[in-house]
């Protein structure tokens, strides 16, 4: 790679995944020539055994960037496709779908017809009417929309090394060059900008230096200068639940694209950034909490308590801005936790319940007739 | 306090507000036992606000059943494609706020970041030209949009410019066939409960008495239950946005029928030309605080195209909106529960989201408490956005031949649209919500027609070769211009598909 006489240096920081990631997103998307990027990637502990990460659909958008398709993340990264993602709590596992609960009808979302057949008794678990969560309860998969039938979408489970690998070879033939040394410390001009990084007796200038994801191997006040300075960033994607690290990394780096600065940011460039991020981080951080403690964990004002609540007293789930997730996900999870609406949207009760309960059913039917067919009609 | 069913809606005033309100709940909640009573007295005459409305309309009228045809013909009603600001940024200048996007994206970048960077050639141009509706207002033209979104006709929407007068008279029908009950009468006193204070019981001017479980206050600026009688109390935003009156006269149509609604910068605010098909609507929204009632009406008549049809009507508003538009069992929707200036054509598109969300909400029992609370939490996230959106275009002005527009230059931003401000000056971002009303390219168009030039541009646009930009927008220039050209004149079009009025 020749890089022009005025070409800038972009730094790097984080475990792996992180890494890897955020450089062959930057390395493909920035104008080639103009940009020398470095990586310095300490091992992460997860990268080396052969644990599984998880990609939820919203990864197709990167990796149209990175020109991967599902023929190479099936050679390269074992994919495999999922419907839901899976989240392992203590004492079961609970499923967030992919894909909507029945159909909507009279303009309205399908739960609330559920709820109406379910308070006749006429209706089995709100789970059997999604087909993300039927699909994968059966084995099944279906990589294509199928007319009359709710749209399914995927992602994958991948083999956390091959994915990195696969990262990584996109990053080094774009350009990127690795720095193996052990960064020892970051040194700034008046706190306001990072002058340089030193890597045992290496000294690197960037231009403009990124950290993603949470560091077990660099102190946090080495790394402090990235928050400070109007040319660094600093950004924890890290989450318990699977795939989220990965869909906030991704989303931090194409934002970031998106507010690219030619020298620094702006305080309140940077600032944007972290507003948005933060609210994203919550929207995970109330899935979380929500899984794996209760409703009553949220207080009343919150995010979350606003959702629980609106949800169990009117079926209805509100959003906020940037939510990462579908309300499909949130209703699976706020059912997993028990909440039950006391009332069901009003406009269901236009028609009679033995109506409600013969369109309920027939969603049933549909599902039915799918998952009898054979498995290679319903394959991708 | 024992729940029951909610069972009776009574809407008290039937301007648009109110008819907006009886025909959305009827067409929605018609069988499921919920009986809607709509009181309105003839002696009091209505405000007919937002003649000039939003895309968003027509999801309202297909929702409940209105046939366009039928209705344009009702109505009166015109196209429209966007709003032409006129001497806002200083005198002499112009642009338009489409209903539609400008250019094409590329490899996720918004086109106007391109457009940024060639902006310092020539044959670039203003980013007007690359814009469908745009193009089609100039030259006078409307088409419906493609649904094939790879037609470059599909990168638009419309809305309507109508007679407000005619359209409550018009839903009044549809809500009626829906039975909803219209009680003619003026409401002389209103009964709350002793223990919770919601409202039990309005009383009429004959003496009858009318109660029900829920009511809508559609009484205007007067606020007949919400202010009234429940004192929910306002918050001013006149520090904001301080034009406080409005005055209005209809005129004779002059001239092509534009398929667009004109907002004319003026010494002490602004002037509204909306053209319908048998009149043209126009008024002055001024701040009483500069200049006379008098003063105002006489620079409306002055600038009139054609002979005024009635006598100029003067109106008093303040900006802002009720703390609660959602209070006890009483929801204020139209103008008793806020006001924002009819700038941006939101009076109407406020109306309908309040009748929205209260279906999304619609509650089955008297227990509304969780309802209100998310109720008003949405209503406040639209208002405040399209106030500061609105701010947007007073304040970045180079104006400075009155009073009022010193003043203007003068007044604190909001911090939320400070930001937004910032982040397009210095590289043309636009801060992204999932709810409000404006989307990314009414901002842009409303920011570069204020004279805001973002100082850089997106870095993803230098991956591409200057030469190859300047080809594709070359072709963009001439597919916008042409796809206009081979549009239906507006008028003709109005014709051609029976949607002209019987007093056209």
């Amino acid at each position: 790679m020749s890089y022009k006489d005025d070409a800038r240096t972009l730094l790097i920081i984080g475990e792996g995944l992180n890494a890897w990631f955020s450089a062959a997103i930057l390395s493909k998307s920035l104008p080639p020539s103009m940009y020398r990027i470095f990586v310095h990637s300490p091992q992460e502990a997860s990268s080396l055994d052969s644990s599984k990460i998880t990609a939820r659909p919203h990864i197709f958008r990167a990796h149209s960037i990175l020109g991967i398709d599902d023929p190479m993340l099936a050679r390269e990264a074992k994919a495999k496709p999922i419907h839901v993602t899976p989240v392992n709590l203590k004492d079961r596992e609970i499923f967030l779908p992919f894909g909507e609960y029945g159909i909507p009808y009279l303009g309205t979302a399908f739960n609330h017809h559920w709820l109406k057949a379910n308070k006749a008794g006429k209706a089995g678990p709100l789970s059997d009417y999604n087909l993300a969560l039927r699909l994968t309860a059966e084995g099944g998969f279906l990589g294509k929309p199928m007319e009359g039938l709710p749209f399914v979408d995927y992602g994958y489970q991948l083999s956390r090394l091959g994915y990195i690998a696969l990262l990584k070879n996109i990053a080094l033939k774009a350009g990127v060059a690795v720095i193996d040394e052990a960064l020892d410390e970051v040194k700034t001009r008046d706190y306001v900008s990072i002058e340089s990084v030193e890597f045992g007796k290496r000294q690197l200038k960037p231009d403009l230096s990124f950290c993603f994801g949470s560091l077990s191997s660099i102190s946090r006040e080495t790394l402090k200068p990235l928050d400070t300075c109007l040319n660094g960033y600093y950004v924890d994607t890290s989450s318990d639940l699977p795939g989220l690290g990965l869909h906030l990394l991704q989303n931090c780096v194409t934002r970031l694209l998106a507010y690219w600065p030619d020298g620094a940011f702006t305080q309140t460039e940077k600032s944007e950034l972290q507003r948005i991020h933060l609210a994203e981080a919550q929207n995970v951080a109330d899935m979380h909490t929500l899984l794996t403690q209760s409703p009553d964990a949220a207080a009343a004002d919150s995010t979350l308590g606003r959702k629980c609540h609106v949800y169990a007293n009117r079926g209805v789930i509100p959003t906020e801005d940037y939510e990462i997730f579908t309300k499909a996900e949130w209703l699976a999870a706020l059912s997993a936790s028990g909440l039950v609406p006391k009332q069901y949207d009003r406009i269901v009760d236009r028609v009679s319940a033995e109506h409600t309960i013969t369109f309920v059913n027939q969603i049933l039917i549909k599902f039915d007739r799918l998952l009898q067919r054979p498995k290679s009609q319903r394959a991708m | 306090m024992p729940q029951k069913r909610l069972k009776s809606v009574i809407i008290i005033g039937g301007g648009t507000a109110g008819w907006m309100t009886a025909a959305g709940l009827s067409s929605m909640l018609k069988d499921t036992g919920l009986s809607i009573t709509l009181i309105e007295s003839e002696e009091i005459g209505i405000v007919g606000v937002g003649e000039a409305t939003l895309p968003h309309i027509r999801f309202f009228n297909q929702t409940i059943g209105i046939d366009e045809a039928e209705f344009m013909a009702a109505t009166s009603a015109t196209f429209k494609l966007g709003i032409e600001f006129v001497d806002w940024r200083r005198k002499g200048d112009s642009y338009i706020h489409p209903f539609g996007d400008f250019g094409l994206m590329n490899k996720g970048v918004e086109f106007h970041q391109y457009w940024r960077k060639m902006s310092g050639h020539a044959e670039t141009g203003p980013i007007d030209m690359y814009s469908l509706p745009i193009a089609a207002c100039r030259q006078g033209k409307f088409q419906p949009p493609a649904d094939d979104p790879s037609d470059v006709s599909s990168t638009y929407r419309y809305a309507y410019q109508f007679d407000a007068t005619k359209y409550a008279p018009f839903l009044r029908k549809h809500a009626e066939a829906n039975n909803v009950t219209r009680i003619e009468g003026k409401v002389v006193d209103v009964r709350q409960e002793a223990d919770t204070g919601n409202i039990e019981s309005v009383i009429l001017d004959d003496g009858n008495t009318h109660s029900a479980d829920l009511f809508i206050d559609c009484t205007g600026f007067f606020g007949l239950l919400i202010e009234k009688t429940l004192k929910t109390g306002y918050d001013d935003w006149t520090h904001w946005l301080p034009c406080d009156s409005a005055v209005a006269v209809p005129c004779e149509s002059v001239g092509p029928l534009l398929p667009y609604t004109r907002a004319t910068a003026d010494e002490f605010g602004w002037r509204w030309r909306i053209p319908l098909q048998h009149r043209t609507g126009n008024g002055y929204v001024y701040s009483s605080a500069f200049t006379s009632d008098q003063n105002a009406e006489d620079v409306l008549i002055q600038n009139l195209e054609g002979p005024a049809l009635s006598e100029p009507r003067q109106l008093r508003f303040k900006t802002g909106k009720r703390r609660q538009l959602w209070n006890k069992n009483c929801v204020a929707i139209g103008l008793s529960g806020g006001f924002l200036e009819p700038l941006e054509s939101t009076s109407i598109y406020l109306i309908q989201e309040g009748i929205t969300k209260l279906l999304e909400l619609f509650p089955q029992t008297t227990d509304f408490m969780s309802d209100m609370t998310e109720y008003n939490q949405l209503m406040d996230l639209e208002f405040e956005r399209i106030r500061d959106f609105l701010i947007l275009h007073y304040i970045a002005t180079e104006r400075d031949d009155s009073e009022f527009w010193n003043h203007i230059r003068s007044i604190d931003v909001p911090e939320s649209l400070a930001e937004k401000l910032e982040l397009f000056r210095v590289r043309g971002r636009i801060v992204r919500y999932d709810h409000g009303l404006f989307l990314p390219p009414s901002w842009i168009a409303v920011m570069l027609g204020q004279g805001i030039i973002p100082e850089q541009h997106d870095v993803r646009v230098n991956a591409m070769l200057d030469v190859d930009i300047e080809t594709h927008m070359q072709r963009m220039r001439m597919l916008m211009k042409n796809t206009a050209e081979k549009m239906t004149d507006h008028r003709d079009y109005l014709r051609m598909n029976g949607m002209v009025g019987e007093s056209t």
